[in-house]
């Protein structure tokens, strides 16, 4: 385990070393952040200028989840998305093989083995963007509700990574079947709670997929009733998803023949 | 011009053939499409419950989305940068054909896959249109159509310039969402919020036919909001004409 994260953090420098080389696609990233971050606000901002809640969200409760998303999404897309998203075609063409030879677990190699330190701006951005929520909020959150809103986060990271893994790891079985489009659709319905999507929708989003876990379920810890059972339960269900992503990996690689001969 | 038309419609036909043998692709896209629409239309009949008339107009803006999608970005940057241009200026065509004809074709599709969408949101939403509005909305659609294509020909060309036209189309496809009607109708907005989004360009390329078609629009409205659209569409066109001529003339092969 600690040589993977000396592993992971010897790739991170290079990454960053490599994105810090051009300063203008730099500067042009924090920019396209900064004017995705003020729109989701603004939309959020829209609703409430005719309704005071949404689902029973008070706008800065709203507002802190919608960071606690944010900051999720930062995450997905500066460690995993880098990796995953080429899967599908590495597989196809066979430069999936040379990651089956190296010294690393594979799964870790697909998932996390390069990243974009850039869009770690979003995650920054989301902390400032729950911080104002939770200043709107009438409630000042105690410390006890910011640990178990980051232990929460650290849970949603973990569910982000198994699912997408889960979702990539279909490659092995329909090579022709890309669902990288269909999970960053779903991946939108996290931006608001929960609690807004009809009972047969919530019901899925809360017991299938893991929209939920992801912004919902921690942010309200944090602004609405500290729960230390959510702990429990999301992080079981955290530790389950990662059991099941590798489990489903393993089955994949099984199958995996190569492109080539 | 004959020759033009028929050139256009070979290009539709090949690309929409090409798009069928790549159908499952295509119908995640129309997913991902379709999702910003749907958003809306859950979390404004959540925070307005009841009104009718917002439900109606986001199931037709979930139609207009789908009828006005545009990939320039894909087709016509990813070409650019893989050095397909440098072809493309030899035929005997205008460059623009090859693009029209894709994006046309993808329209299409994104119709046909995205109609079952369309007619299950009514079905649960329970929408109410009237004919006479939608067949007035009809042109204004064909409208926004040319105009979101101009505006995405436009964005994606900056790909001789940057390669990051697909950031540049993203920033563009940002401001059609938070002023185009998607984040909220624009004519349940206040003043002057509402006016400024009319007056400006992304509300003729999505929420104006929507607004039209849905009824949310009336009399001289209409009329105006055909006269900004007609204006941005004339703009729009000599924008892209300008930047191909000054980029077109900076283009160097790429290969050798």
């Amino acid at each position: 385990m600690l040589r993977l994260l000396r592993l992971f953090g010897a790739l991170f420098s290079m990454s960053l070393r490599r994105q810090l080389a051009f300063r203008a696609d730099l500067v042009f990233e924090l920019l396209l952040t900064v004017v995705a971050l003020v729109s989701s606000v603004a939309a959020l901002g829209m609703v409430y200028s005719r309704t005071s809640t949404l689902g029973g969200w008070h706008a800065g409760q709203a507002v802190a989840l919608l960071g606690t998303f944010q900051i999720v999404s930062g995450l997905r897309a500066a460690f995993v998305e880098p990796n995953i998203q080429w899967l599908d075609e590495q597989v196809r063409d066979g430069r999936f093989d040379p990651m089956l030879v190296q010294p690393a677990p594979t799964i870790f190699l697909a998932s996390l083995s390069s990243c974009s330190p850039l869009a770690l701006a979003e995650v920054i951005l989301g902390f400032g963007v729950v911080f104002v929520g939770v200043r709107q909020s009438a409630e000042t959150p105690s410390v006890m509700a910011i640990v178990i809103w980051l232990v929460l986060l650290l849970a949603a990271t973990a569910i982000m990574w198994a699912s997408r893994v889960l979702v990539a790891a279909v490659v092995f079985w329909a090579l022709a079947l890309t669902l990288d489009v269909v999970y960053d659709s779903i991946w939108q319905f996290a931006r608001y709670p929960v609690d807004v999507y009809r009972r047969p929708l919530r019901l899925a989003m809360t017991y299938v997929l893991p929209i939920a876990v992801l912004s919902s379920i921690p942010a309200s810890t944090l602004v609405r009733n500290a729960n230390a059972l959510a702990i429990p339960v999301v992080g079981g269900i955290a530790v389950a998803a990662c059991v099941l992503a590798q489990q489903v990996w393993r089955l994949g690689l099984r199958r995996y023949t190569s492109a080539t001969s | 011009m004959s020759r033009i038309l028929h050139l256009l419609w070979l290009s539709i036909w090949r690309s929409s053939l090409q798009w069928w043998s790549r159908r499952s692709f295509l119908i995640t896209i129309v997913i991902g499409r379709a999702v910003t629409p749907l958003l809306g239309l859950i979390v404004w009949s959540a925070a307005l419950p009841g009104d009718s008339a917002v439900a109606t107009y986001y199931v037709v803006l979930l139609a207009v989305q789908l009828m006005t999608v545009s990939f320039e970005h894909h087709t016509l940057s990813n070409g650019i940068y893989a050095g397909n241009l440098g072809g493309e200026l030899l035929a005997p065509k205008p460059v623009v054909i090859g693009y029209l004809g894709e994006n046309l074709a993808l329209r299409l599709w994104h119709l046909v896959f995205g109609m079952p969408l369309i007619v299950l949101a009514a079905a649960l939403v329970g929408i109410s249109v009237e004919w006479p509005a939608v067949a007035m909305a009809i042109p204004a659609i064909l409208v926004a159509a040319a105009l979101r294509f101009v505006f995405t020909y436009a964005l994606a060309l900056s790909a001789l310039w940057t390669e990051r036209a697909h950031g540049v189309v993203g920033f563009g496809e940002t401001l059609i969402f938070l002023l185009g009607g998607t984040a909220a109708p624009l004519g349940i907005l206040s003043e002057p919020l509402r006016s400024i989004g009319q007056a400006l360009p992304f509300w003729s390329m999505l929420g104006m036919p929507a607004e039209v078609a849905a009824g949310t629009l009336h009399g001289s409205a209409i009329v105006a909001a055909y006269f900004v659209q007609l204006g941005w569409l004339a703009a729009g066109t000599a924008l892209v004409v300008g930047v191909w001529r000054v980029g077109v003339r900076r283009f160097t092969a790429l290969g050798g």
